[in-house]
């Protein structure tokens, strides 16, 4: 399980772009948190498992060549992570 | 990764015009020249537009073929290629063309038709959501929804799909969007995507470590140094350090095709000497690769010995399929300037290795009078010489085409690599002899592969494209025979195009001329016939149906395990 937080520009898309490469690309989202946009830029921060023997740096500098990222952070200890992220206005998970 | 928008202040103050009118004049502005496009519905509006305009619309017959044609004419400018479609099928038809795109790193523009904002979403005719279904094969897409930041988003379109790693964008075009007038139109500049880095010194100076302590290095060369512009610094570096070489299918090309220490290309269907140096190989190159499974074969056991120095303009490549013991992310030609380990101390291997490609040459000279489709293959590209452009379909003849036809530059080869899309071919070549009417552009095709594309017969003919199609036919799907051939027991399942139509004849009832071959006396005549050529022409050439690509590495086997026939 790895952590990960990437900083997204708000556009018609962005999300569902994100959300569908973390999946292609052989992770499964395991819980998900998004903020609610501030000057078009929104986090959203997400705890993911590799299906088989995926590299999350890898991921990463994927993740990071979307045109709507603007920054991707990780890794992070979970316990970190749990500081650093704070609870968005908007759950993903609590809203379904 | 992108910067926030840069507020740019070239707001321009523009007589009221539709957004089909801004679509046309932004275009113009951009400096497109020529689209490949077919109306329907909801594009109405830009047809509208286009009239009068100073844009060449190519009207093709097959949404398809629009977007292979503008691939072809993007691999050979570099400049975004566009192409445009209605929605709903027409946007569908295109997906195929954008797939190839993206897995080829080909820069496009792919204008789409949309049903009006307000049916969207309610599965109105022709409505589907090509926004949605294209998103995991374009670099990026914009559904544009007001149509006074057309000219904004269309640049920033073209700027994405030419910066960094080039890939298509889709650009969807509701109908009342495109109907609707807008006045004052805020312009900002294209938001400002990094060039690739310079290299660094401490990654460079590694590289240059390792190549010189290597006793048995191997360059393994990508598209990615064309796509980098970085064809001149790797034949330099070549010629400074006498590294032995071989290329992937989009690397043909790169390499001098007469550099001495140069082994083709590897792989399935690679040169026995390619992939005898890189299984020997103490140090594996990568230079603008991605470690492909039709290069690599079974990836465990590739290049089993080799450290691994990896080059590539897109940082998300390094690592992927293959630990690393260099990493070098950013501007290739850069980067091969900066490595300087000197001519390398590797007489031995370069003299193993050449002694392996004299071992392993091609034999041309096949028993019988039937045409031999290597030998005819390796004459063509010899008599074209330099001006020789090659437009493949996909089967044996594109792997024939790799393997035996001489490329002086990456961008003559047009190929389908990632997607491997049947049916290229044809509007490929006719996107080619378009871009370059006075190149000798061939189509090389098979009779399983025409078929797929074959109503642009009328789009060369309209245009009296000088597009040479050369249709070698065994009356099979014969790569796939092949592999029931070897793989499946013999079983040959549904590969049999016995009743094929002449394909002369289906030619010239398009009016375009042709003419069809039996036997090896007649290829001289027909190359001559070919390359003289003013216009589309078709020769219909009939091979062995039993005749196989060699060598070839079984599926899910090591590069070791080449077989010959």
């Amino acid at each position: 399980m790895h952590n990960i937080r990437i900083q997204l520009a708000e556009r018609e898309g962005a999300l569902v772009r994100l959300l569908s490469n973390i999946e292609r690309r052989g992770f499964i989202i395991e819980s998900l948190d998004k903020t609610a946009a501030q000057d078009g830029v929104t986090d959203i921060a997400a705890r993911i498992t590799p299906r088989g023997e995926r590299s999350l740096d890898v991921l990463t500098r994927q993740l990071s060549r979307l045109f709507d990222v603007m920054d991707v952070y990780t890794p992070m200890p979970a316990h970190m992570a749990s500081h650093a992220m704070p609870p968005g206005e908007r759950s993903c998970r609590q809203s379904q | 990764m992108n910067a926030l928008p840069a507020t740019q202040p070239a707001a321009e103050t523009c007589p009221p015009m539709t957004g089909a009118r801004w679509v046309v004049r932004t275009l113009e502005e951009i400096g497109v020249h020529r689209i490949y496009g077919y109306p329907g519905g909801a594009i109405m509006p830009v047809y509208d537009a286009l009239t009068g305009s100073k844009l060449e619309h190519i009207l093709v017959r097959h949404e398809q073929a629009a977007s292979f044609a503008a691939d072809a004419q993007a691999r050979l400018t570099g400049k975004a290629g566009v192409c445009l479609a209605t929605s709903g099928p027409g946007a569908t038809n295109l997906l195929t063309g954008i797939a190839n795109a993206f897995l080829d790193s080909v820069p496009m523009v792919v204008l789409t038709g949309q049903v009006p904002s307000g049916l969207m979403g309610t599965d109105a005719f022709q409505e589907v959501d090509v926004f949605g279904m294209s998103m995991p094969v374009v670099k990026h897409s914009i559904i544009i929804r007001d149509p006074a930041r057309i000219p904004e988003l269309l640049r920033e379109a073209f700027h994405i799909a030419e910066s960094g790693r080039p890939g298509p964008v889709l650009v969807d075009l509701p109908k009342d969007v495109l109907q609707a007038e807008a006045t004052s139109l805020p312009l900002s500049g294209p938001r400002q995507e990094a060039g690739p880095p310079s290299a660094s010194h401490p990654p460079v100076d590694a590289a240059a470590a390792l190549l010189a302590q290597a006793k048995r290095p191997v360059l393994y060369i990508g598209g990615g140094v064309a796509l980098g512009g970085a064809v001149d610094a790797l034949r330099d570096f070549m010629d400074r350090t006498g590294i032995v070489a071989v290329a992937t299918l989009k690397g043909i090309g790169c390499a001098h095709p007469d550099a001495e220490n140069y082994l083709g290309m590897l792989g399935m269907h690679g040169t026995r000497a390619a992939n005898m140096a890189v299984q020997g190989s103490d140090l594996l190159m990568c230079v603008g690769a991605r470690f492909d499974d039709r290069a690599t074969g079974r990836p465990d056991s590739f290049a089993p010995d080799a450290r691994i120095i990896h080059i590539d303009g897109d940082p998300a490549e390094i690592g992927k399929l293959r630990h690393v013991d260099a990493a070098i992310a950013g501007d290739i030609s850069d980067a091969l300037q900066r490595i300087e380990p000197g001519y390398l101390e590797i007489d031995d291997w370069r003299g193993t290795c050449r002694g392996w490609a004299a071992e392993h040459a091609f034999d041309y000279d096949a028993p019988g009078n039937g045409v031999y489709a290597p030998a005819l293959l390796k004459q063509l590209s010899e008599a074209a010489g330099d001006d020789f452009i090659a437009a493949c379909d996909v089967g044996q003849h594109q792997m024939w085409v790799a393997q035996h036809c001489r490329f002086a530059r990456p961008e003559a080869h047009l190929t389908s690599a990632g997607l491997g899309a049947m049916g290229y071919g044809l509007p490929a070549g006719i996107g080619a002899a378009m871009q370059c009417p006075d190149a000798k552009v061939v189509t090389v095709t098979g009779d399983g592969s025409i078929m797929m594309n074959i109503q642009e017969l009328a789009t060369a003919r309209r245009y009296g494209v000088p597009v040479r199609i050369l249709l070698l036919d065994n009356a099979s799907l014969g790569l796939v025979r092949q592999w029931q051939e070897y793989f499946f027991d013999q079983n040959f399942s549904e590969i049999d195009l016995y009743d094929n139509p002449d394909f002369a004849e289906v030619a010239r009832s398009f009016g375009v001329e042709a003419f069809t071959i039996h036997s090896r006396d007649e290829v001289p005549g027909a190359i001559e016939r070919l390359l003289n050529a003013t216009g589309p022409i078709l020769a219909h050439c009939l091979i062995d149906p039993r005749e196989n690509v060699w060598p070839l590495v079984p599926p899910g086997k090591s590069n070791a395990e080449m077989m010959e026939d």
